[in-house]
């Protein structure tokens, strides 16, 4: 056999190992077509005499925070919603799970391809930067007219506010927890050590961080992203302007990047001078909730700016391995000069869905929440999985199971999506009570409840970026943490800030004023 | 003249120089020599004793050469915990394996094709080649291209649009022109065809320039992370190596979140930066262990194409 | 001699090569050319929900918005700037290497060196990224923790971005100076040793010979490489700054360069018309300066392409 038939022959091996390869490869996939027929494999067993209805979907879910969840344990839990599902709404899931880095590179991928996606879940912030384009967003306020109304009722109004945009259109459906996640960690045993009192104004703060300094050569005294620190801190300056406010008024009545405005400056002195003085970790930014946790559990960090729950829930069991005598409590929200606390607006709302505009299942989708919304054992099941494997029924009560700690769990929450704290009609969902643990959520909630909001006259108020989408000014995100870091001035920070106005932030400025003055004229 | 008979000879061979540099020299080469290949190795070496070394430790005291313990439990980890990891190493396996293929085979069909000074149109063909170097349509519509093909999330994404490697077409192009013409002249007269000359006179020739083919497309297939990060995105089965160790580098945990992971998890530390090290070493092992048996070809390779007659 | 036959005859009489080309030319096509088509996207405000059909043509205008961004005269001075000092630094290293491995006499620890010396080439920039890491993480680096032990305050190095363009090239020197040096290596091993003979019965020294022939004897190679390198002045290095810096952004400032800022404006912001402007930008330039360098290499060696 010459060789080119012999290389034919190779060649033709190869292609059938592939395509067989390939084949399996893909096989994974439900045909992401949109079928109205019932699909063979299920059998929904109901025990209403109805007849089944035929099965929908799948919709494409686009889910960025899968945390610890495992994937065969949420088909499990899928597929036991879709059965419970099928005698009404008769709804199935096609998850797209992605790693919570790189979530909006790889969601902008799939919509630039045209990839069909029915609900897509995102931070408030993240979904904003998508409320703008064109014809993406469904509009919802019919079909929860029409579907939704116990979520209507039954979330917050604020809630609905930050989910409105200024056409009125509601966009987005919410989450709502009454916690707030912003605040702050600290080694209560290593304050006791050093005799020291929790600190409950800046001074204080600073204090404790001088001492763990000198004391703890070995430990950086603070870290933090500045998502949790800037709101944590910003009622201690008076200010309205955090990394998590977008946009505010300034002292003409103009709509600016809150960021941008004068008092923001004292903030990044503060960070400044904290870097300086070697109190904050000036490699802040390059680190995540993953890396600081793993500073916090082996004690090379004091102060963590952070969800407090991550530090003294969530890794509590980490932390006390390394530190048996080990103590952290939460701080109370630094006062300001006059000795009030502040803290912003939160809406908790932490988490949004939107619905695709060219999705076929709009309706079916808020039915699928309100069940959620109204079901308790609907809810239960997704939120906490299927009985008997992932949780256990002690009848008043729930508890894990054997051998499973709450942060191994391998299923939690994926598919509820959203939560809803305030809730009272569940079934008693308490866990066998940890109470190293359980007192957090009812204290931090206590202790942000009696803090003053601070309000930046614009609720309500959602600017629309198209009109401005050409211009592009300076990336704040890039130039402000330099401010704080390098060796500048402080005073840099009102070059970067010309600079912004500069590039194109003027003319923004002019066209959000403009839309927030019309509003007003509107709204009045 | 006994010493320059000698000295002759030594330098007929033709790594050796006739007169060597002043003494101090050649010391102070050598130890720089050496210097330098410690440089090369450090990092290597840093990483592969990280590996071996437990968490708490490097959380503790950061990443040394001399811990105070060693331990296989990151290797454990990463293969045991998750199949992820393992499956990524095959994915990766197989595509190098079906990538430098592909991409070799109809590659040099074409060079060795356009190669053929007689041919027709061969000019304009081969600029038709070369242009693709200098202008490309960029990221969103390749994007768009891969997936009206229905290869998104298959393995198909991964090689098949590299099935044509520009850059070494040219250079075996120019490869296969350097062989005399008397040998086709001949295998001609005696009726071969042009396929049949191809693989069995030109090919066996041009050994050298093939191998050097294959050892920058496997270390090019090997390292691939970008096209995963692109077009896989549901179907994690298709992840590559480097691709996987990426994300891993992001978030340990949710990269190889499984069952087993939490099973696995006896010091209740979940374990990120040495399981990164472990991760990084198992890429980079096989490369180390290959590399050096092909180095004769590609270094022969590149001289090859080097030197022009 | 080209024959004067018309289009189909030749195409029948070289049929079999015609064949072997065939996937060549196929491949090309749907995936370097037709891409090319999708490059009418700058000249639009492209939104992916609505096709082409639906997007507004607004001609030159993304162009306009380009050279008014505030960072595209950054990333465009970054790149050309970390080019230049690559070119001055990177681009020598594997020269004076190669020169050096050359008077190393001994036969197995010159092949030992090399051998080591090729290894950075064939791993990742994934993986040099995680060497980084180890060495120069703020909490866990090894140069860091020596550093402390030795009395000195180690630097925060993922905060300076005025260390980066200083870290990215000694980390494409370390990984290239081995695998570049084969050229080099080639070249010298290519020059007649009777020259060497001739000039030391002469007496010259080995640095003189050095400096008279071997370094005149490579100038065509290095010629011709440092031609094809300016070519290549307005790309960066994507994998490398994109492995390395990754979203740093207080780096961004010295080593943010127009092809880590094409990615970012097409897949994290969405600003598809405006990424493949920046694009089209960088081709057109890259596409005359490539041109511009392969005429001069035509004439100064014999490397053109074509």
């Amino acid at each position: 056999m010459s060789i080119g038939k012999r290389f034919g022959a190779l060649l033709m091996c190869c292609t059938i190992v592939l395509t067989l390869f390939a084949g399996c490869g893909s096989g994974d996939n439900p045909q992401p077509q949109s079928s109205q027929f019932s699909s063979s494999t299920q059998s929904p067993e109901t025990d209403t005499p109805a007849q089944p209805l035929e099965k929908k979907g799948p919709i494409v879910v686009f889910h960025p925070f899968p945390y610890n969840n495992v994937e065969e344990d949420w088909l499990k839990v899928q597929a036991a919603l879709e059965e419970a599902m099928a005698d009404n709404i008769a709804l199935t899931f096609d998850f797209i799970v992605v790693p919570t880095d790189g979530m909006l590179e790889k969601l902008n991928v799939m919509l630039a391809g045209g990839e069909q996606l029915d609900l897509v879940v995102l931070n408030p912030g993240d979904a904003d930067k998508y409320m703008t384009t064109p014809d993406l967003m469904m509009p919802l306020n019919d079909l929860l007219n029409e579907y939704g109304k116990d979520l209507l009722e039954n979330i917050p109004e604020e809630a609905w506010i930050r989910c409105t945009n200024s056409k009125g259109e509601i966009m987005y459906l919410p989450a709502y927890r009454q916690w707030r996640w912003q605040g702050c960690a600290i080694r209560e045993d290593l304050l006791e050590e050093q005799g020291l009192p929790i600190p409950t104004n800046i001074a204080e703060l600073e204090n404790v961080m001088e001492t763990f300094k000198n004391a703890y050569p070995d430990m950086i005294p603070a870290i933090g992203l500045p998502w949790f620190s800037d709101p944590f801190l910003q009622g201690s300056q008076d200010s309205v302007a955090s990394w998590m406010t977008d946009y505010a008024l300034d002292a003409d009545g103009n709509v600016v990047p809150s960021r941008t405005l004068p008092e923001y400056k004292k903030m990044i002195a503060l960070y400044k001078k904290w870097v300086e003085n070697g109190w904050y970790d000036a490699e802040y930014m390059s680190g995540n909730d993953e890396s600081h946790a793993l500073l916090w559990n082996t004690g090379r960090i004091g102060i963590w700016f952070c969800d407090p729950h991550r530090a003294l829930d969530w890794n509590y069991d980490s932390f006390k391995q390394n530190f048996p005598d080990g103590k952290g409590t939460f701080l109370p929200i630094p006062t300001n000069e006059a000795g009030v606390k502040k803290f912003p607006i939160s809406y908790g709302v932490g988490r949004v869905v939107w619905i695709k505009k060219d999705s076929q299942y709009g309706a079916e989708i808020v039915q699928y929440f309100n069940k959620l919304m109204t079901d308790p054992d609907f809810y239960m099941l997704a939120t906490n999985g299927v009985e008997g494997e992932h949780w256990v029924d002690l009848g008043d009560e729930w508890a894990l199971p054997e051998g499973v700690s709450s942060d191994k769990r391998p299923y939690s929450n994926l598919l509820a999506i959203l939560s809803w704290e305030f809730r009272d009609n569940l079934k008693p969902a308490r866990r066998t009570p940890r109470p190293e643990v359980d007192w957090v959520n009812d204290a931090l909630n206590a202790e942000y409840a009696s803090a003053e909001l601070i309000l930046t006259g614009l609720e309500g108020f959602m600017p629309d970026q198209e009109p401005v989408a050409q211009y592009n000014p300076i990336d704040l995100d890039t130039y402000l943490p330099q401010v704080i870091v390098t060796d500048v001035s402080i005073d840099e920070f009102d070059n970067v800030i010309q600079q912004w106005y500069d590039t194109g932030g003027r003319e923004i400025v002019a066209e959000y004023t403009r839309q927030y003055n019309e509003w007003l004229e509107a709204n009045k | 003249m006994v010493n320059k008979a000698a000295a002759v000879h030594r330098r007929k061979s033709k790594w050796q120089e006739p007169i060597a540099a002043s003494r101090p020299f050649r010391v102070f080469n050598t130890l720089l020599m050496i210097l330098l290949t410690l440089l090369f190795l450090i990092p290597f070496l840093l990483v592969a004793i990280a590996s071996f070394t437990p968490e708490i430790e490097i959380a503790a005291k950061g990443f040394q050469f001399f811990p105070s313990e060693l331990t296989l439990y990151n290797y454990k980890y990463l293969f045991g915990a998750s199949d992820k990891f393992v499956r990524a190493l095959f994915v990766t396996i197989f595509l190098t394996l079906i990538g430098t293929t592909n991409t070799l085979f109809f590659t040099s069909l074409g060079a060795y094709a356009l190669s053929r000074k007689y041919l027709p149109y061969r000019k304009g063909l081969t600029f038709f080649v070369y242009l693709t170097m200098l202008v490309s349509g960029g990221l969103i519509p390749s994007y768009m291209v891969v997936r009206n093909l229905g290869m998104v999330d298959t393995l198909f994404a991964l090689f098949v649009p590299g099935t044509i490697a520009t850059w070494n077409l040219i250079i075996m192009r120019n490869s296969f022109m350097m062989q005399p013409e008397s040998l086709e002249e001949s295998a001609k007269i005696d009726g071969a065809g042009d396929f049949t000359i191809f693989f069995r006179i030109i090919l066996p020739i041009s050994k050298p320039i093939i191998a050097t083919m294959i050892v920058y497309l496997a270390v090019g297939y090997w390292n691939e992370w970008f096209a995963p990060m692109l077009y896989i995105t549901r179907n994690k089965d298709m992840a590559t190596m480097q691709y996987l160790l990426r994300e891993i580098f992001q978030s340990t945990s949710q990269s190889l979140s499984s069952k087993q992971a939490m099973t696995m998890r006896a010091d209740q530390l979940p374990p990120s930066q040495s399981v990164k090290m472990a991760a990084v070493m198992v890429t980079v092992v096989p490369i180390l262990c290959v590399y050096p048996f092909l180095q004769k070809y590609f270094v022969h390779g590149i001289m090859i194409g080097a030197i022009k007659e | 001699m080209r024959p004067h036959k018309s289009f189909i005859q030749n195409i029948v009489k070289y049929r079999y090569l015609y064949l072997m080309v065939l996937p060549t030319i196929v491949c090309l096509l749907i995936f370097n050319y037709y891409p090319l088509w999708g490059l009418r996207m700058a000249f639009y405000t492209y939104y992916p929900t609505k096709g082409f059909s639906g997007s507004p043509f607004v001609g030159l205008q993304n162009f306009v918005t380009l050279f008014n961004m505030a960072d595209f005269g950054k990333q465009v001075y970054n790149t050309i700037i970390i080019n230049i000092y690559k070119l001055i630094l990177s681009f020598p290293a594997p020269i004076i290497f190669a020169i050096l491995i050359a008077e190393v006499r001994q036969r197995h620890f010159k092949r030992a060196v090399q051998t080591i010396s090729y290894l950075p080439h064939f791993v990742s920039w994934i993986v040099v990224n995680a060497l980084l890491y180890a060495l120069i993480n703020g909490n866990y680096g090894t140069i860091n923790i020596a550093m402390q032990s030795m009395g000195m305050t180690p630097p925060k190095w993922y905060v300076r971005p005025d260390l980066w363009r200083a870290i990215l090239i000694i980390t494409e020197v370390w990984k290239n100076v081995g695998f570049g040096s084969i050229l080099y290596l080639a070249a010298i091993a290519n020059i007649n040793q009777e020259m060497y003979e001739a000039a030391a019965i002469d007496g010259a020294s080995r640095f003189q010979q050095i400096c008279r022939i071997m370094l005149p004897c490579l100038v065509p190679t290095i010629i011709v490489m440092l031609i094809m390198q300016m070519g290549g002045m307005m790309r960066g290095n994507f994998q490398q700054v994109f492995a390395l810096v990754g979203s740093n952004t207080p780096l961004y400032s010295t080593v943010d360069v127009l092809d880590t800022s094409i990615y970012r404006l097409g897949l994290e912001k969405n600003q598809f018309s405006l990424g493949t402007a920046m694009g089209i930008f960088q081709s057109a330039i890259s596409f005359v300066l490539v041109m511009i360098t392969n005429k001069i290499a035509n004439k100064v060696g014999e490397y053109g392409i074509w």
